[in-house]
């Protein structure tokens, strides 16, 4: 596997690590600081007494049952790139600040995903209770979805639409910025309409 | 507006991505994480997605989500919706009426389609989602104002041979003053003359409807502010004590405070019809009063601004440094802020708390007709028919003057700012405009009187975020005086 963008940090030498095992029973580890931005671990290490760096040294792994081997890699990554950010506010996440060059190393981190390992990626974060990766995941996939019509919307994820007509015009007429295309459009066509005549007339 | 589709931020991602998306997120995932998503879309793109299938239109019409989406907005407060298209909106369309243009009305049978769509004042979208159907209606407002075609007008002629002034909406009712003394009350809903107050025995110049709408306080140049029902139009009292004019004043809760020539400001309790208090500090006319409940802030002809505690009477601020008179008066009691507007061409931003002055903007002209303020944003008129657009922080700057082609060619009489930052201005050239004061652009034309205003401009108006009022007046006398109503109303979806 890719190590990703450049300029990835890892975990240095003299790190305190935490051990985790994935699905497939395969162990990683990172560092104490980037384990730490996950809700999950931090309440694990609260509650079996990882509170000092000679427990953490001297831990069993830590058994993340839905969380794949794939998805754990992507996960570490995240988490070490991170580890020194300011906590993350869930609820303003729009007064968050990041500089421009992790901003850049997240959109190439997600820029890798394709649309399964995305999904993945997305449940692990959940589970692992990771906010500032959940966020993005989250604005990632809104930015996939942003300003594209319901057709597109539909042939890209291959949905179904499941609407009886009647009420798929109800739901167009209850769009008011629909209604000003619409008439925008018509006065257009009024204005062309109303320019061509004379000439025909003459 | 920024609820636009905004064109893909992350391009890099987007382009990556797609041709492998394949998987469903919004239905797939836990519907905790796909609130989490839709969290970032905007409002016209979770319009859009509720459209794409049943599972996405339930998850996009969340309703905490709409919620959201309406109070970063603002919309919380509002009025149920309107129906007018009953009474005097049926028989004396404005739009029919001579000399007057509306622009862009619908013909009849336009009208009659909107009007049975309007009959659901709560449509299906409000059923499954109360907030977005909230969103969408006052979205539907907003365009009726900016570019839909006008659905209803009507006008309402006063009876007598006066002229009609000042109309203030409040709560479906029109209150007026007329040159005969008297203050006529119209029903909104059914475009109807409702009540006649009578009583005073010289010129209204003052008025105001309470906030419960129980009570209707007015001074007039007989030197008394009288007292009325609201609701039946009964007068309560006659409040006696101003020496001259009573040429201002200011109603919260049942305490005013009135202003006047005599250069005193008087408090009184308007259910029992006692003097409270008399101010006395200005030297010449009171010429404009703001009261918050607790503190009243007045200015007059001798280039000051005061700060009273009208609970003891005491002033508590004295603000100097306009070189002439100050005519106009704003108080916004949250942020401690007081805008003055003087004829020396400037208008001053003031921190009454500690009553020092945060900035003065030069306007270099004069302005007549008051200065009105929402956020940051104050609009004030000068008297060469411009806008000066100004943004009050740091120190205030000029951040558009609203002219052009499109602007008016006589000077503005009356205007009035919405809570959409759309501003309407009237003009002694006979005309209605709409402006967008982010933007500082010309958004449409709404009314033009025939004779472009030789002889009748639009002296006045008021709008509420649903209705405009223009009152029409004759300098000669030779045409109706009459208001001109416009609907900007909109159901819920």
């Amino acid at each position: 596997m890719a190590d990703g963008p450049s300029g990835a940090k890892k975990c240095r030498d003299d790190d305190v690590l935490f051990r985790v095992k994935s699905k497939e029973d395969r162990e990683y580890t990172l560092s104490k600081k980037a384990a730490q931005l996950s809700g999950t671990i931090h309440h694990y290490s609260e509650n079996y007494g990882l509170d000092n760096d000679e427990a953490i040294m001297k831990m069993e792994p830590m058994s993340l049952l839905e969380v794949s081997s794939e998805s754990l890699h992507h996960i570490i990554r995240w988490c070490e790139q991170h580890r020194n950010c300011p906590i993350w506010e869930e609820e303003k996440w729009w007064q968050n600040e990041r500089d421009a060059e992790l901003t850049k190393w997240e959109d190439e981190f997600m820029a890798e995903m394709t649309s399964e390992t995305l999904y993945n990626l997305f449940l692990a974060a959940n589970f692992l209770d990771i906010k500032c990766l959940l966020d993005k995941c989250a604005q990632s996939v809104a930015d996939m979805i942003k300003g594209k019509s319901v057709d597109e919307i539909r042939e890209i994820w291959m949905l179904e639409n499941d609407f009886t007509p009647e009420e798929e015009e109800k739901i167009k007429n209850e769009n008011p910025w629909e209604a000003i295309l619409r008439y925008q459009e018509q006065l257009e066509k009024e204005k062309e309409e109303q320019a061509s005549q004379p000439a025909a007339s003459s | 507006m920024s609820d636009k589709p905004e064109s893909s931020k992350t391009q890099l991602e987007g382009d990556i991505i797609e041709p492998l998306l394949q998987k469903d997120f919004l239905s797939q995932l836990p519907e905790e994480i796909a609130f989490h998503i839709i969290a970032y879309l905007t409002p016209w793109d979770l319009t859009v997605c509720s459209g794409v299938s049943r599972t996405w239109q339930r998850i996009c019409e969340d309703d905490r989500t709409w919620r959201q989406k309406c109070l970063e907005k603002g919309y919380v407060k509002f009025d149920a919706p309107s129906c007018r298209f009953l009474g005097g909106w049926a028989t004396n369309r404005a739009n029919e009426q001579a000399g007057i243009t509306i622009f862009s009305h619908m013909d009849l049978q336009e009208a009659h389609q909107n009007r049975r769509e309007r009959e659901i004042a709560y449509g299906q979208c409000f059923e499954r989602s109360s907030w977005k159907s909230l969103y969408l209606r006052k979205k539907r407002i907003i365009s009726n104002w900016r570019s839909r075609p006008i659905q209803s007008s009507t006008v309402l002629k006063s009876h007598d041979e006066y002229a009609i002034r000042y109309p203030q909406i409040h709560s479906g009712r029109i209150v007026t003053r007329s040159d005969g003394y008297t203050l006529p009350v119209w029903n909104v809903d059914d475009a109807q003359p409702a009540l006649t107050l009578t009583g005073h025995m010289g010129a209204v110049s003052t008025s105001q409807v309470s906030d419960d709408g129980k009570y209707v306080v007015s001074g007039s140049t007989d030197r008394t502010v009288r007292v009325w029902c609201g609701q039946t139009g009964a007068q309560r009292h006659v409040l006696q004590g101003h020496t001259s004019e009573v040429y201002c004043m200011s109603l919260h809760g049942t305490t005013l405070v009135s202003g006047s020539r005599d250069g005193t400001l008087r408090v009184w309790d308007i259910v029992d019809g006692k003097c409270l208090h008399i101010l006395t500090g200005h030297l010449r006319m009171v010429n404009c009063v703001q009261f918050d409940g607790i503190r009243a802030v007045s200015c007059a002809f001798d280039f000051t601004v005061k700060v009273w505690n009208v609970e003891t009477g005491e002033c508590l601020h004295t603000l100097t440094g306009h070189t002439d008179s100050v005519y106009s008066l704003l108080f916004e009691p949250k942020r401690d802020l007081v805008v003055s507007g003087s004829w020396d061409q400037t208008i001053r931003v003031w921190d009454v708390r500690r009553g020092t002055c945060i900035a003065i903007l030069l306007c270099l002209r004069r302005g007549y007709i008051g200065v009105q303020l929402r956020g940051n944003v104050l609009v004030a008129c000068y008297d060469n028919s411009e806008v000066g657009v100004w943004d009050i922080r740091d120190g205030g700057s000029c951040i558009h003057r609203l002219q052009g082609v499109n602007g008016h060619t006589s000077t503005i009489i009356a205007f009035q700012l919405l809570d959409s930052r759309l501003l309407v201005t009237s003009s002694f050239d006979g005309s209605v405009k709409l402006w967008d004061v982010d933007k500082g652009i010309f958004v449409r034309d709404l009314v033009r009187l025939e004779s472009d205003g030789f002889g009748s401009p639009i002296w006045h108006l008021e709008a509420t975020e649903t209705l405009l009022v223009c009152s029409v007046g004759s300098q000669t006398g030779t045409e109706d005086r009459k208001l001109i109503l416009i609907d900007f109303d909109a159901s819920y979806p």
